[in-house]
């Protein structure tokens, strides 16, 4: 009786590690790109490699944030790539605009500060007027959300491209453009600390915060994982769905709109022939372990998962295998993953109903009947 | 035990008295005379669905420009969409399966043109049994996965969107294919070129320009005045209409759409149908890639690049419901032949492509707004 009871304990034990290391994948995946990566690629852990690799991350990271948000409410929003090139082009082209009205050159760091501000609010306040719209067509329209957000990523890539006139749009001036990318301190590694950075890391922990600790984002859980009972017990689900397509708006907006400043420039079709930055949110966002069907998730392993899939492509950047491999890379990742997810929840559905009694005299069974043969 | 059996005849009894009961309410009871009302609007979009559309925006193209009516224009409006005809025919089949959306088409278009163009080296034929054969291995890999496996369709097809854009990009190493290029350079990358100059070092000095020529020359003749594709187009839709609805696999699948389980129950098999499905729509965009890569004279990556939402959004146009089951070929047709109508129309009035884009989504937006709205208020639709 003992020993059953032994052996039962080991594998619960198992089990419980295994599932300990899949709902934390995200991290082990990291720390094991990592090592591969530091293996086969000569200076992968140096300072040159690290600070631009997290650097670049930035933008899938903001992007990500709301996508996963979004997709534990059980949706999908595919039109955060055009809500980015949106952000960027308003942003800068808003400042331009608003720079001439507050004076222009003549009136110094004032019209660039408030021309700055403005256009960054304008730039935010389209973002999240996308959302909206998304929202409300998805929670009160009841339009399947792959459907509204296709849509608006066709409007969307039309208005930036009427918008940019087809051209890239640089700010006229250039005092602040810079700020943004500027390290506080020039020690190896700590480059890394700029004023996007910090205010990237902000925001992942506000919405982290958001979702797991407060009660908006436990009730937010809730409808994903059951928007009915959810209901029932008194949340307005509706609400909850229109707010997470606000969030993921303003988000990839608001990444855009730093990513813009940083680089000075906006081009209309930022990730149209290159990487698209949906193709790594939504990996990444899978990698770190939210449900397809909503319920689960966590803003920061999105951001590991963003940065494990960065260390990827800057890796076989380094070993030279070129732009095209790092495109395979990330679909064979992508693919690896949603494949483990769906065949692990395949397994589960089989042994659905089956006794486990019964289960277990399986393989007897099965060796009975070969010993037969 | 005695007292369970008078017990049970008591039941028996009673529910005989009730029986009786109940036929004798029948009785009395009339018809339900109270008239549902039927919104007219409602009904118009259900019924008309596209068409409906399709008649307002050719009212008011004939308002805008005496050129609309024109044969030509009516044939150039045609002959635009026919590419994307041919791709959402097989999308349809996955849609109608309801498996949202098959995200793999574009791809699948390039990389099927890309091989066309390599095995054209021995003939125009075996160029398009190659790039089929590729359509078929593709549809049936997605098929085994969602089929099987059960996996979320949108996001597998997506993945699988991505590793053929790496396998193409990283054969070619972000280089082109041309028809008519055979110097040895070009033996040196891609898929099976390497191969074929390994197994016959003649592959060089063959005659290919007259081959080359024969290739390029789908996308432009012209049969009847009207170009191949069209034809081509007819074709696969007619077939389409076919299989969705006057065979045992269209039924199948029009079962698996509307309840998967409902399906599974009554002992059709999900895993051979779904599998189909998503075959079809490969070999549908193996098709359309075939002469997209024709009209271009290149074989790229970058082919079929948006094929996948315009289908999408032109088979929602149609009236097929993304819950699956719901739609038919002629719907199809008229979503695919909507989107034509839309930007003809915007360009006789001078809009430029980017703004077309924009009004093309928004009325995406609209009319499934609209239909969903509709659907909703006749008792058809509870989503």
């Amino acid at each position: 009786m003992r020993n059953i009871i032994k052996n039962i304990n080991i594998k619960a034990d198992r089990t419980l590690i295994l599932s300990k290391l899949n709902n934390n994948r995200a991290y082990v995946l990291l720390v094991f790109i990592m090592i591969l990566m530091s293996i086969c690629a000569p200076n992968f852990l140096g300072t040159g490699n690290i600070v631009p690799m997290i650097k670049t991350a930035l933008l899938p990271i903001m992007a990500g944030i709301g996508f996963t948000y979004v997709m534990i409410g059980g949706n999908f929003d595919l039109s955060i790539g055009a809500v980015i090139n949106v952000g960027a082009a308003v942003a800068m082209g808003e400042f331009n605009r608003f720079f001439a009205a507050f004076g222009g050159e003549a009136a110094g760091t004032k019209a660039v500060v408030l021309g700055w501000i403005v256009a960054i609010l304008i730039a935010l306040a389209a973002g999240v007027l996308v959302g909206l719209i998304n929202g409300l067509l998805v929670a009160k329209g009841r339009i399947h959300s792959f459907i509204v957000t296709i849509g608006m990523m066709t409007a969307l890539t039309g208005f930036v491209y009427t918008y940019c006139k087809g051209n890239t749009i640089s700010a006229d001036n250039t005092l602040f453009v810079n700020i943004l990318e500027r390290p506080f301190i020039k020690v190896p590694y700590l480059e890394v600390f700029t004023i996007r950075f910090l205010v990237t890391v902000i925001i992942v922990i506000f919405f982290e915060v958001l979702l797991l600790k407060a009660k908006w984002g436990r009730d937010l859980l809730m409808v994903g994982s059951n928007e009915e009972a959810a209901w029932h017990a008194g949340i307005n689900t509706q609400r909850k769905i229109i707010w997470t397509f606000i969030f993921s708006g303003f988000t990839s907006a608001f990444g855009g709109v730093m990513f813009a400043i940083s680089m000075n420039a906006a081009v209309p079709n930022y990730g149209e022939r290159g990487i698209n930055p949906l193709m790594i949110v939504l990996a990444s966002t899978i990698i770190g372990g939210t449900e397809l069907t909503g319920g689960r998730g966590s803003v920061v392993h999105t951001t590991v998962a963003v940065l494990t899939i960065q260390a990827i492509f800057n890796g076989l950047i380094i070993m030279g295998m070129g732009f095209d491999a790092q495109v395979l890379a990330a679909g064979v990742l992508l693919a690896v993953v949603v494949l483990y997810e769906s065949y692990s929840l395949y397994k589960q559905n089989l042994k659905k109903g089956a006794k486990a009694a019964l289960l277990k005299e399986v393989p007897e069974l099965k060796a009975r009947r070969k010993s037969a043969c | 035990m005695k007292n369970l059996m008078k017990i049970n005849c008591c039941w028996r009894l009673m529910d005989e008295e009730v029986f009786s009961v109940e036929e004798n309410v029948c009785y009395e009871v009339n018809k339900d005379t109270r008239r549902i009302k039927l919104d007219l609007f409602s009904t118009i979009v259900t019924k008309f669905g596209v068409f409906f559309m399709i008649a307002i925006l050719a009212v008011f193209g004939i308002i805008v420009s005496p050129k609309f009516l024109s044969g030509s224009n009516l044939l150039n409006i045609l002959n635009a969409v026919s590419y994307l005809g041919i791709v959402a025919t097989g999308i349809a089949f996955v849609i109608y399966s309801g498996h949202y959306a098959d995200m793999s088409a574009p791809m699948t278009m390039a990389i099927s043109g890309v091989i066309c163009v390599e095995f054209m080296r021995y003939g125009l034929i075996y160029g398009i049994i190659a790039a089929v054969i590729t359509g078929i291995i593709i549809g049936s890999i997605n098929g085994f996965v969602i089929g099987k496996i059960r996996c979320n369709s949108v996001i597998w097809t997506m993945a699988m969107n991505f590793i053929l854009e790496g396998l193409v990009r990283w054969s070619y190493h972000g280089t082109q294919i041309y028809p008519d290029m055979a110097n040895e350079q070009t033996y040196k990358t891609g898929f099976f070129l390497p191969l074929m100059y390994k197994l016959d070092p003649n592959i060089l000095n063959i005659d290919l320009e007259a081959r080359a020529a024969a290739f390029n020359g789908l996308a432009q003749t012209y049969p009847l005045g009207a170009p191949l594709v069209l034809y081509v187009m007819f074709a696969v839709m007619i077939a389409g209409y076919i299989v969705m609805s006057k065979t045992t696999f269209g039924n199948q699948l029009k079962v698996v759409g509307s309840n998967y389980n409902v399906a599974k129950m009554s002992g059709i098999n999900c895993t051979r149908t779904v599998m189909f499905a998503f075959i079809v729509s490969s070999v549908c965009a193996a098709i359309g890639g075939i002469f997209m890569t024709s009209l271009n004279q290149v074989g790229a990556f970058y082919v079929g690049q948006g094929y996948d939402f315009q289908a999408v959004t032109a088979l929602i146009l149609g009236g097929m419901s993304l819950a699956g089951g719901r739609g038919n070929m002629a719907g199809v047709f008229g979503g695919v032949f909507t989107l034509g109508l839309i930007s003809n129309i915007l360009t006789l009035i001078g809009i430029g492509t980017f703004t077309q884009k924009m009004i093309t989504g928004a009325i995406f937006i609209l009319v499934v707004y609209v239909n969903a709205k509709s659907l909703r208020k006749l008792g058809r639709d509870y989503a």
